[in-house]
């Protein structure tokens, strides 16, 4: 999981917004009672509708609680179920009947598996979905975070103005080497922490949101054995590989219907995209900044790099991860490593001289950076 | 060494040199007005490192990437698509390729297989793209000012037609229509309702010329003219290679007549009479500064000195010495030599045609039976329309991308006349100033977003095609005339069926199916029909016995006589609001943002008057600008500026001197016999390019006559030996184990068009900075065409020299950055990594060619600060940034910039080359610059491969390097200049 200061500022925020949300919400309750009085009808009780949700109120013999299959929070492992919020707004558009029926009467396997063993009546489904509704407004709360570097940076820094209060004025600690051992200690650990911050400005390794679809890359190119070029296939050809459209992913999707994994969900959201004409907006994980002029045909065509050399293990990948930081220093690292293509391809028949010197052995490889692959404007135009 | 001086400044010693004037408006453009001293600045610079640390850390952007639902299979992210389409402007037109990436057309190419331009393109041409983004095109249709749907102008426009009074005329208004599919459109929509009638009127007017054909030929063509198989040229106040007709093509034929590459060893003439400096004067071998008001005279005598001397009897006039000297020369090249005037009058036009009729040159070098179809406007007809209007004859009229009340205001009579026609349509693609008097307003797409075609020539035809969907609310012309007229499907089914019905034979498609033949003519943009051929006219001699009296004796009058013109980037001024265009030099003088009135130095001493001094012109109050060359008495102001609605750049840029245009003998008049000029007393800062970077008492260009040459080759080129001799060196040697760039530049072919200035703009994202910034120097082309003058003031000769980073071996600049952002390549190449430059200009400093440009502000949106940003133009918004290269950093406040021969366009070529698996081939590459040239002046290739044209010209006795003396060893080399004439005997 990626950890930065990003997450502990959050939480920052996060104690900060139950108060406010409380606040707003007094301010409002008295409106909305009024709200609530004019609808006909009774109104969901949405705290019994969590609470069958969470499996605090039984559902069923043996049935497991909703939230043990779609997670209400998003998190770092792939849960092939669709999260409660997906699903919530699917729910909230059904009507009563429909919401029972596609609740418990399931198509699907996995749902089959699952659902039918709940037992719920009439009133306690029609107080879940009035929670499912609410969670579909109001979507999810993020994951609670763990201690993290800032909190340990903040720590540090209390306890070294302790130990420096104490060794100026309070002087209870009788040995000085505990004051200066604590400072020198939380002294370096924050300056590591500040170069190591700085360095990995604007870079994002080991990132990994995510996506709009539980798409797997293990499943496709690791257990389906698809080559990566049948839907990049631009890294063939052009600067970036391109992201393949929804009418490609649906050569298969036409026919395959019901994920190993996934259910129907997930591949029923493709086929909406392209029956609907709806964009898909993946999140874009690897980035250069605008200044990098990067080819992936360079690289994967003239240069026959295989991918994982620099997108990592994807076909291992339930979630796709950045595997390398894409810093300037590693591609220049590889660049001094590579061997070109030098026999094979006609083009660097240009290079007369290193032919040359291959042929008469002064050298035993002609590395990328020797024919100026790390010259500064073959990058930066 | 013939002594080069940049501008008159530089004659005068150095105390006497005038101080900078500067304005005395007050101009404020955002630049100066910034409030934040350097103190505030370090107050937040330090709180703004400490917040950006941590905010940095906390927001990763989320960007998102959305794929095509559909892949269309011809489009591939990141990779350009080209299409083949036209340029036309109702004054030249060119076939271009359009670059479209992702979406976007981004530049614009001449197309290749055209033989008229081979591929060039002018510097309008390249400019129109930005047109397309401009913010202040229409964008819906307005009725009285009030937005209103298409299908309600419809319906209330065919109502209007359905119950029109058929005593009145419905007037259809346009510029020259070459395209056949739109005439036989308008002759169907006549047919449909005959009382609509088409009438066509140009922006300028070449009527006079139509007149004099018509009286020679018996039909009112404009004839081809052909440059490249004269030997001869003589130009009498005409500026063929800049604006008259067809720039870019006769740019092609004029250089490639003069070259002295690959062997040839022959060169064309070229002496010109003219008033003004123009472009194409500043390039004639010998020029002779005459009077507008003289050019009877002038072209009388020649008449007769040419007659005399073909054995007609005519009664012998003592003509100007340089006429009689001009005749011998042409007599002797009879069939291959050429006589043309830009002038619009009758009587000149008349004489020229029977210049070129004795000297035997119809057939050869003036080609009538295949006419070109511009410019079918005749002013008489126009003329007459305007009687009609008057009349009340005419019941409403439709202005289909004209604008006669800006470009013949005819004093006020247009207005006037306009005004008495109930229904008023204005049909624009950009604002203009007939709109405004006009009910209904009705946008038209770009030519970039629009279906079309032309036929230049008789069986030259040519597909304009969409390279976007239109951006705006926008209908073309041709679409309104259909939808009024009730006809079925689009414009682009109505083009494919005329091209069916009307241009498809089994020999123009090569046995093909019509479909396939559509698909190719749409790929090659350019079809042409060989069996096509034009009506064949002969000429019968025109009556000038009355010019030959009238212009028997020179004008004795002392009037200040006014001569209006065409800049090279602004034209007759439909395309003025674009900011490439405004930042544009002209070449000759070398102001951009203004025009002014041009003086000679003489009536500039005389007056006591030097460049900024305000006057006042026939009530008129403008800038002076001192011209060298110019004719002593005549003052010279160019038109196409002070447009009062045509955006937000051109808007009130400059001064309006078409209410100076009357009509002469039934045509417009660009000149006029006598105007008042006083003084103001006030100054005003031109925006000139010119005294900047001043590399005085140095052989810069170098340049020597045709027998000289063809004794010597090497002959003005003495030095480079001497140099070259010297050449040691305490640095060690690059060594180049692949490619080694270089570029070579011919001066003798050179034009000066300034076409290569855009073209570079437009492929590289070069800011455009604006008026304000210009002033300060800060101007940001990455390629400038230096402009010299040699000699006496009144009738200097001009060299001019394109000169862009020299990518120098021994670069100055290298040497002293010390943070290494500014670096050599291991091919050639003085790289710039403007990511790491931190802005020291230290490299600028000690760059002996000036070509290095700092930003000292942000220009195209760049930086994410509000307050670093100058943008006069409007190049930061969204819409603009469209034309944008992705393949090119845009670079933001604080660096340094400059030429990187194209860096981006190396790499895409090597890739292609890589990906094939074989070398790459001499001339794949080419670089912006060199693509657009008209003259193919630029070269530029391998100098490792000997066999490249590159290696061929560096053996050239003719090449040197830019200041070669320092020993910067450049990798672009020139050609030195050749004059054909002789040292000794000249004509003045």
């Amino acid at each position: 999981m990626v950890k930065t200061l990003s997450d502990s500022l959050t939480y920052g925020k996060k104690i900060l917004k139950p108060f406010f949300v409380l606040c707003v919400l007094l301010a409002l309750s008295g409106i909305k009672t009024e709200v609530f009085a004019e609808k006909k009808g009774p109104e969901p009780d949405i705290k019994v509708g969590e609470r069958l949700f969470f499996g605090l109120i039984p559902s069923g013999e043996g049935s497991a609680s909703c939230v043990s299959c779609h997670a209400v929070h998003s998190g770092d492992s792939i849960n092939w179920n669709p999260s409660a919020v997906e699903m919530a707004k699917v729910a909230a558009e059904m009507d009563l009947a429909t919401f029972k029926e596609h609740l418990l009467t399931p198509t699907g396997a996995m749902r089959e598996k699952v659902h039918v063993k709940y037992q719920l009546d009439d009133e306690q489904l029609f107080h879940l979905q009035g929670y499912l509704v609410q969670l579909s407004e109001n979507g999810v709360e993020d994951a609670p975070i763990s201690i993290n570097k800032l909190l340990i940076f903040l720590l540090l820094g209390g306890l070294m103005t302790f130990a420096l209060v104490d060794l100026i004025f309070t002087k209870k600690i009788p040995y000085k080497a505990i004051h200066v051992l604590i400072i020198v200690f939380g002294l370096s650990f924050q300056l590591k922490l500040v170069a190591h911050e700085t360095i990995d400005l604007g870079r994002s390794q080991d990132y990994m949101p995510d996506q709009p679809i539980k798409f797997s890359h293990k499943v496709h190119a690791g257990d389906n054995k698809i080559d990566c070029l049948y839907c990049h296939s631009n890294a063939d050809e052009g600067k970036s590989s391109g992201i393949p459209s929804a009418g490609l992913c649906m050569n298969c999707h036409q026919v395959v219907r019901n994920g190993t994994n996934s259910g129907q969900f997930e591949i029923a959201k493709v086929v909406d995209a392209y029956e609907n004409n709806k964009d898909i907006e993946w999140v874009r994980i690897h980035n250069l900044p605008d200044h990098v002029f990067f080819s992936h045909a360079q690289h994967v065509n003239v240069g026959k790099r295989e991918c994982q050399e620099c997108h990592g293990d994807v076909e291992n990948m339930h979630i796709l991860k950045q595997e390398h930081d894409l810093s300037m220093g590693w591609c220049l690292d590889c660049h001094k490593a590579t061997n070109v293509n030098f026999k094979d391809n006609d083009y660097y028949k240009t290079f007369e001289a290193l032919h040359k010197d291959l042929d008469e052995g002064v050298r035993d490889s002609i590395k990328a950076a020797d024919i100026g692959a790390n010259d500064c404007m073959k990058c930066h135009h | 060494m013939k002594e080069y001086w940049r501008s008159l400044e530089d004659l005068l010693p150095a105390e006497e040199a005038p101080q900078e004037k500067k304005s005395s408006v007050v101009l404020s453009e955002g630049a100066d007005s910034s409030s934040n001293s350097r103190r505030d600045f370090l107050k937040y610079f330090g709180f703004s490192i400490a917040s950006a640390a941590v905010l940095a850390g906390c927001e990763r952007p989320v960007k998102k990437a959305i794929p095509y639902l559909i892949q269309p299979e011809e489009v591939k992210p990141g990779t350009a698509n080209y299409y083949a389409s036209t340029f036309y402007d109702g004054a030249e037109m060119v076939p271009i390729l359009v670059k479209v990436r992702d979406g976007r057309p981004i530049k614009i190419e001449g197309n290749d297989l055209c033989q008229m331009t081979g591929g060039s393109a002018s510097a309008r041409v390249q400019a129109s793209l930005l047109n397309l983004y401009d913010e202040s095109r229409p964008a819906q249709p307005t009725l009285d000012g009030n937005p209103i749907r298409w299908e309600d102008v419809d319906a209330k426009l065919l109502e209007t037609l359905s119950t029109w009074d058929a005593e009145k005329e419905f007037v259809i208004l346009t510029p020259s229509i070459i395209s056949p599919s739109t005439k036989q459109l308008i002759h169907d929509f006549k047919t449909k309702y005959p009382f609509v009638v088409h009438e066509t009127f140009d922006a300028y007017s070449y009527s006079a010329l139509k007149e004099a054909c018509h009286k020679g030929f018996g039909s009112a063509v404009i004839p081809s003219f052909r440059f490249d198989k004269a030997k001869m040229v003589v130009g009498f106040n005409v500026d063929f290679l800049g604006t008259w007709l067809q720039p870019t093509a006769f740019g092609r034929q004029y250089a490639s007549a003069r070259k002295l590459t690959e062997g040839q060893r022959e060169m064309m003439r070229h002496v010109q009479f003219e008033p003004i400096m123009s472009l194409t004067g500043s390039n004639a071998d010998e020029r002779i500064p005459m009077s507008a008001s003289d050019e009877g005279y002038y072209l009388s005598s020649l008449y007769m000195a040419v007659a005399q001397r073909s054995g007609m009897m005519v009664a012998a006039v003592k003509g100007p010495d340089a006429i009689d000297k001009v005749a011998d020369e042409l007599v002797a090249l009879r069939g291959q030599s050429l006589v043309v005037s830009g002038t619009n009058d009758v009587s000149i036009q008349s004489l020229v045609l029977e210049i070129n009729h004795l000297l035997q040159n119809f057939g050869k070098t003036i080609n009538v039976d295949k006419p070109i179809n511009l410019y079918q406007g005749c002013d008489k007809k126009f003329d007459a329309l305007l009687s009609r209007m008057e009349s009340s004859a005419v019941g409403a009229v439709m202005f289909w991308e004209t604008n006669p009340l800006y470009h013949a205001p005819l004093n006020g009579r247009t207005k006037e006349a306009i005004k008495k026609v109930p229904l008023r349509i204005g049909v624009q693609s950009q604002q203009t100033e007939t709109a405004l008097v006009c009910s209904y307003q009705l946008p038209a797409p770009h030519f970039l977003e629009k279906w079309d075609d032309m036929e230049l020539v008789d069986g030259v035809y040519t597909i304009t095609q969409p390279a976007i969907r239109p951006l705006f609310k926008t209908r073309a012309p041709q679409e309104n005339l259909m939808a009024w007229a009730g006809f079925e499907g689009s414009y682009y089914d109505y083009i494919k069926l005329y091209w069916k019905d009307q241009i498809y034979n089994a020999d123009i498609a090569k046995g093909k199916q019509f479909e396939t033949f559509w698909k190719i003519s749409l790929r090659d943009g350019i079809v042409v029909d060989k069996n096509k051929k034009g009506a064949s006219l002969t000429y019968s001699n025109i009556n000038i016995s009355s010019s030959t009296n009238n212009y028997n004796s020179p004008n004795s009058s002392n009037d200040l006589e006014l001569v209006l013109y065409q800049t090279v980037p602004v034209g007759d001024g439909t395309l003025a609001n674009n900011p490439w265009l405004q930042e544009l030099p002209e070449p000759v003088s070398r102001v951009c943002w203004d025009n002014y009135v041009s003086v000679s130095p003489a009536f500039a001493a005389l007056r006591g008057w030097s460049q900024g001094d305000v006057v006042d012109v026939n009530g008129l109050e403008m800038p002076v600008l001192v011209q060298p060359g110019q004719a002593r008495n005549t003052l010279a102001i160019a038109v196409g500026y002070g447009r009062s609605n045509a955006g937000r750049v051109a808007s009130d840029l400059g001064k309006n001197v078409y209410p100076f245009v009357e009509l002469k003998n039934g045509h417009r008049s660009y000149s006029l016999p006598k105007v008042e000029v006083v003084a103001t007393g006030g100054t005003y800062e031109l925006a000139a390019t010119q005294s900047h970077h001043s590399m005085e008492g140095r052989e810069l260009v170098r340049e020597t006559t045709i027998a000289e040459f063809l004794a010597n080759p090497a002959s003005g080129n003495e030095t480079h030996a001497k140099v070259e001799k010297l050449h040691t060196s305490l640095y060690h040697e690059h060594e180049y184990k692949g490619h080694h760039w270089g570029m070579s530049i011919d001066l003798n072919s050179c034009i000066g068009c300034n076409a290569c200035v855009v073209a570079c703009s437009a492929e590289n994202n070069v800011p455009v900075v604006g008026r304000n910034e210009v002033r300060r120097s800060h101007e940001m082309h990455w390629l400038r065409l230096d402009r010299y003058y040699a000699g006496d003031t009144d009738n200097p000769g001009v060299v001019r020299q394109p000169v862009m980073c020299q990518h120098c071996d021994n670069a100055p600049c290298e040497n002293v950055c010390p943070v290494a952002a500014t670096n050599h390549s291991s091919e050639g190449i003085n790289q710039m990594a403007y990511n790491r430059c931190i802005g020291t200009r230290y490299c600028n400093n000690n760059c002996p060619y000036k070509v290095r440009r700092f930003n000292w502000y942000d220009y195209t949106g760049a930086d994410t600060i509000p307050n670093n940003r100058v943008d006069p133009a409007g190049m930061t918004l969204d819409l603009k940034r469209m034309v944008l290269n992705p393949d090119v950093t845009v670079r933001a406040k604080g660096v340094i910039e400059k030429c990187s021969m194209c860096i981006q366009r190396i790499q895409d070529k090597k890739l292609t080359a890589k990906k094939d698996g074989r070398q790459l081939a001499d001339g794949e590459i080419k670089t912006a610059c060199q693509q657009t040239c008209p003259a193919d002046a630029i070269t530029f290739g391998d100098m490792n491969d000997p066999q490249s044209k590159i290696s061929k010209l560096l053996k050239d006795a003719r090449q040197y390097g830019l200041l070669e003396e320092l020993h910067t060893l450049p990798s672009v080399v020139y050609l030195s200049k050749v004059r054909n004439k002789d040292k000794n005997k000249t004509l003045s």
